[in-house]
């Protein structure tokens, strides 16, 4: 495949753009980067649109515009799920973010380990939400990866070698990434934020007004893709729903929304926020994104009525991450084309910084600072965590190597099987201190085993792979006679409440004691500082 | 649960709506050539916001809540939850 110079050019030029914005973000509201506190969470003080910024550029990435529309594609309906996943997000992060937004801002605590910390007077359980969380974020981040791969491939960039690899491109990408914001922290992303949006709500008005059009409308999209899943051998693709992935289809959304605020970098974007009324806001306005979700779906039938085939690799391997760069190189002129690559590019890049720098922090904060070095001061652990963040994006660069699902989209959804085991210790301790700490632990090892044990057990039939193929579940595997297939984190994580509130009535009948909580119930509704609770790092001032 | 939200039920329509795909996997009734299973999930967005919004909206108007400027704990818990 031959360089495409026009688009490469633009691509170029707006990426550059884009990093020369992130050193400059350190100069922004100047502030002591040395202070974890400013690092990782911006000072705390950002108003409700750049946090609507924020918070909005961590919910849509190379997930929103390559794996999705990918998986629409191969699939047909089963891929819009993202749906109703964002619709019914909102209502559900209302009974989680405004709790742990106060009881974190009442008593300075900056990541969701924090909280368990205090919460559940747990060391252990709080080691354990901070491991999975770092653990669960990387095969996000390898989503993010994987969209900047094949944008570059299309544009004819990933494909020769020099120097013993064609890596080169993802090598550049993530050196420029992990400089700018080693450098300024959170306060990178946040500005290159709104350049991403801009640029997408560009992109993606084009091509759902644009591409449409020039396709014959929506009739003739629909038909082809109708046409082409008739005419594959497998029955449960299709432009509807086939019995078999209905339960599928609504687990996947279910689930998806479930996992999605426990995420370190979804916490991070949380924290930062100014008052319980700027997120409150942000809620209600957020769903303007979830239309942008639904519509780039969509691009996966127009990628079908247009004729588009995805790019074959040297190894003979279709990658259909391709498509939504493909169908823009076919139906855009080059230059146009160059600033939508470079939508998708920054796009990626944003929320990867976002996710490497949380859990960065997790890693200093509720592992270095409470495992390796307690007398760690505020310097010391912003460097912890500027080193670790590159740590991390290397551990995403490995789970690309590793696992081999047949979606990219699996990659999210593995990391979203990890993540929501440690819902019952964030959910039900933001509202309760009833369940027992070692009974949450109990819960999430047995729902760590029972999600492993479930993702082993997934092939990836199209590629010959036995193992973590993907995250729907055969439910004839549990002996059930029906083809339906279900997401396995909802089973992991019914098994791990389920262990939680058991192992927790065992305990309360032996008289167990029960853990400290330094929280009240006050905290959970609280604007301010606590007296007497010092915001992180003000000893620095 | 927020005791200052006082219909939080509202919001929970949103997920009544989208979780059954039983009741709306179908491609008819058709609109500008786009099938039923596809315009109903989009038009629960805006609903979805909707719901939201009178649920804020709501707990604003009752908890007396100002524009946005920090508030203490003290001003937004009133007549008795």
């Amino acid at each position: 495949m031959e360089v495409k110079k026009v688009e490469l050019t633009i691509f170029i030029i707006l990426f550059v753009g884009v990093s020369v914005l992130g050193f400059a973000a350190s100069r922004w509201r100047k502030a002591n980067l040395d202070n974890l506190d400013e690092w990782g969470l911006g000072g705390r003080s950002f108003g409700p649109w750049v946090t609507w910024f924020l918070i909005g550029g961590d919910l849509y990435t190379a997930y929103t515009f390559v794996a999705v529309p990918a998986l629409i594609y191969g699939a047909g309906a089963l891929g819009f799920f993202a749906v109703p996943y964002t619709i019914i997000v909102y209502p559900l992060v209302f009974f989680v973010a405004l709790r742990l937004w106060s009881v974190s801002r009442a008593l300075g605590y900056v990541t969701v380990s924090d909280f368990i910390a205090g919460r559940h007077g747990s060391p252990a359980l709080a080691l354990i939400i901070a491991i999975t969380g770092i653990v669960a974020t990387m095969p996000y981040i390898a989503l993010q990866l994987i969209g900047i791969e094949a944008v570059l491939k299309v544009m004819g960039v990933g494909t020769q070698e020099f120097l013993g690899t064609s890596e080169w491109p993802i090598i550049i990408a993530f050196t420029v990434l992990a400089a700018y914001t080693y450098q300024a922290g959170l306060r990178a992303p946040a500005l290159i934020a709104f350049v991403k949006d801009a640029l997408i709500y560009i992109v993606v008005l084009a091509a759902i007004i644009v591409i449409p059009i020039k396709l014959g409308g929506f009739d003739a999209i629909f038909g082809a893709a109708d046409e082409k899943f008739a005419a594959t051998p497998n029955p449960n693709d299709g432009i509807e729903l086939a019995d078999a992935t209905i339960i599928g289809y609504s687990t996947l959304a279910l689930g998806s929304a479930l996992a999605l605020f426990l995420y370190p970098h979804c916490v991070t974007g949380l924290l930062a926020a100014r008052s319980r009324d700027t997120i409150k806001r942000n809620m209600a306005a957020l769903p303007a994104y979830s239309l942008v979700l639904g519509l780039l779906a969509l691009l996966g039938y127009m990628a079908i009525a247009a004729g588009i085939k995805p790019l074959v690799d040297e190894d003979g391997k279709a990658d259909p991450n391709t498509i939504v760069p493909l169908l823009f190189d076919d139906q855009f002129p080059d230059w146009f084309a160059g600033i939508a690559f470079a939508a998708i590019g920054i796009g990626a890049l944003v929320p990867a910084a976002i996710m490497s720098i949380a859990a960065a922090n997790l890693f200093s904060r509720n592992i270095w600072k409470a495992y390796v070095r307690p007398q760690a001061g505020e310097a010391e652990q912003a460097k912890v965590s500027r080193l670790a963040s590159l740590f991390v994006k290397a551990g995403a660069v490995a789970t690309i190597l590793v696992l081999d699902p047949q979606f990219s989209i699996d990659l999210q959804l593995i990391g979203g099987v990890i993540i929501l085991q440690t819902l019952p210790a964030i959910v039900f301790g933001l509202y309760t201190a009833w369940f027992h700490r070692h009974a949450l632990i109990a819960g999430w090892a047995a729902g760590m085993t029972v999600g492993m044990w479930m993702l082993y057990e997934t092939e990836n039939v199209a590629a010959g792979k036995e193992h973590f193929g993907g995250a729907l579940f055969k439910l004839e595997k549990f002996g059930l006679d029906t083809d339906s297939t279900i997401y396995t984190g909802l089973i992991a994580v019914a098994v791990n409440i389920a262990v939680a509130v058991g192992g927790t009535w065992l305990l309360g009948r032996f008289g167990s004691p029960e853990g400290d909580d330094e929280t009240e119930p006050d905290d959970y509704f609280a604007e301010q500082v606590k007296p007497g609770r010092e915001p992180v790092g003000a000893a620095l001032h | 649960m927020d005791p200052r939200l006082r219909n939080p039920l509202l919001l929970s329509i949103p997920l009544w709506a989208t979780l059954f795909p039983w009741f709306y996997n179908r491609t008819d009734p058709q609109i500008a050539g786009v099938p039923f299973f596809y315009w109903y999930q989009l038009m629960w967005i805006p609903l979805s916001v909707l719901c939201t919004v009178a649920v804020y909206r709501a707990d604003r108007i009752l908890t007396g809540s100002g524009t946005g400027a920090e508030t203490s704990s003290g001003d937004d818990r009133l007549a008795g939850c």
